[in-house]
């Protein structure tokens, strides 16, 4: 016992005291230089973002096989009235949020608005969409609103993220504030597909999409390819406005001659009065008797 | 004349009218049954588009100018505003299916009817050309009755030609001359009599 309270004495003479306080000061300035580095490398953006909502999901949720459609005639009553709505997103990055995805439908409802035959064009929030609704929902959906065509809109958009040489420079702290070190590239698809809600069938569809590339620093990141995203949906909506409207004239060539489709007038429908040029061949041709009447008088 | 310039340019002024002022004045069933009566004569003056509205202008104008010149501003004036409502009644009463009407070519038949029946009545040697007219006029209608024409109307798509306009402006202004000329020989009647009548002793008396 006498002997290790010696030995103890002896360590501790010798500058013991001074080891220890050592090694515990490089031990904290290590972890603090990992934890450090943790808390960086969570600045930096996810390799990706990918935001999708599909209309076969939304519309076909179980489906193990072909959706058999049974052979029948469907019936359009202009002045026809037309639901549009996005169809509900997959998990939690559910992409745009709701006066986002409105004011993209309102572009769509106003670029359509001229049309005679078509009546009034409700604009229908997401959150009465059931995600995996199905047929079942979307009648419940036209049945609310009041209308007999539905144009769903499906998105798919993809954000790949990288650095590029730039990038070194972050670890000077300031660098990460100025230096525009990342770079995304946003590809988006917006898919517009117009159904009839009574039969369930696809009328036509068109698609629209984009792609938006660019950089930012490492702390403007999120903003910046945020608002990258949005103007992708936007863009991709440009597109997909003329393709829509061609293929809804491709649609009414199509109408007279495919036998499954037919156009009927609704019970109160709207009547113009007109004689045509006709019309006025007769008006003239009653001109000339007038005058031959009165010539003769 | 003046009546028709006046008429066109109503018509092609409301033709440039906004969307909703063209819903206030058109014939809307429902609107007109909750009291909105100025839509029994307005309903007649808008139109569907720019090329319903050209071609019903040319059609009035023409028409009307040669009421004006046949029977009077003023009774073409009396006639068109009385021939009106009487149209639009009937679509509303005979037509119930009719939702919407919009068009002044129910007013050109019904002054067209009355012009051509004048003639007929002043000059028997035109009859044959005031006829071949009024048949191209019937076969018209019956066309667009059968949907034939529908490929070569000027009204937009999802409107439906109102040939039942046409048909009942002609019967009403039919019955529009029956009348006026059964008033007439009323009042002629009346005027023989009137000496003896009314006035009898005191006019014999004078005269």
């Amino acid at each position: 016992m006498l002997v290790f309270a010696g030995a103890i004495w002896n360590f501790l003479s010798q500058g013991g005291f001074e080891m220890i306080r050592m090694k515990i000061g490089i031990g904290a300035l290590m972890i603090g230089l990992a934890l450090s580095l943790v808390g960086c490398a969570s600045w930096f953006p996810q390799a990706g973002v990918k935001q999708a909502g599909s209309v076969v999901t939304y519309l076909y949720p179980n489906a193990k096989e072909a959706p058999q459609l049974k052979p029948s005639v469907t019936y359009l009553r202009p002045p026809v009235r037309v639901g549009i709505a996005f169809v509900p997103g997959t998990g939690s990055r559910a992409g745009l949020t709701e006066p986002e995805k409105e004011s993209l439908l309102e572009r769509v409802k106003a670029s359509f608005a001229h049309y005679d035959y078509i009546g009034d064009i409700e604009v229908i929030p997401t959150e009465y969409l059931r995600p995996g609704g199905g047929f079942a929902n979307l009648e419940q959906v036209a049945r609310m609103f009041n209308v007999e065509v539905m144009a769903l809109l499906s998105y798919d958009q993809i954000q790949f993220n990288d650095t590029n040489s730039l990038s070194v420079l972050y670890w000077t702290i300031v660098g990460a504030y100025i230096v525009h070190g990342d770079q995304y590239d946003i590809q988006t698809m917006v898919d517009a597909s117009v159904f009839d809600v009574r039969s369930h069938k696809l009328l036509f569809r068109a698609p629209g999409s984009s792609r938006i590339k660019g950089s930012a620093s490492l702390a403007g990141f999120s903003e910046h390819s945020r608002a990258a995203r949005v103007e992708g949906y936007n863009k991709a909506v440009d597109e997909l406005i003329p393709r829509l409207q061609s293929e809804l004239q491709t649609f009414k060539v199509r109408l007279k001659s495919d036998s499954s489709y037919r156009v009927e007038n609704k019970p109160g429908y709207s009547g113009g009065g007109d004689f045509g040029w006709l019309g006025i061949l007769i008006a003239l041709s009653l001109a000339v008797v007038a005058y031959r009447a009165r010539r003769k008088a | 004349m003046r009546l028709a310039i006046v008429l066109s340019l109503i018509c092609g002024i409301l033709a440039c009218a906004p969307g909703e002022a063209v819903n206030w004045l058109s014939l809307d069933r429902h609107a007109l049954l909750s009291g909105e009566v100025w839509r029994l004569w307005t309903g007649h003056l808008v139109h569907f588009s720019a090329m319903h509205a050209a071609e019903d202008i040319m059609l009035l104008f023409v028409v009307t100018a040669i009421a004006e010149r046949e029977i009077g501003g003023w009774a073409t004036g009396i006639a068109l505003l009385v021939g009106a409502p009487l149209i639009s009644l009937s679509l509303i009463l005979l037509v119930p299916d009719l939702a919407l009407y919009e068009g002044s070519s129910g007013l050109s038949a019904f002054l067209g009817f009355i012009v051509g029946a004048l003639i007929w009545r002043r000059s028997p040697h035109l009859r044959f050309m005031i006829g071949c007219i009024g048949l191209v006029a019937v076969a018209k209608a019956s066309l667009d009755a059968t949907g034939f024409l529908a490929g070569f109307s000027s009204v937009p798509e999802g409107v439906r030609v109102a040939w039942q306009a046409h048909v009942i402006a002609w019967l009403i202004a039919a019955a529009s001359m029956a009348l006026v000329a059964q008033a007439r020989s009323w009042m002629l009647a009346s005027k023989k009599r009137r000496p003896y009548s009314i006035f009898g002793k005191e006019q014999g008396a004078r005269s």
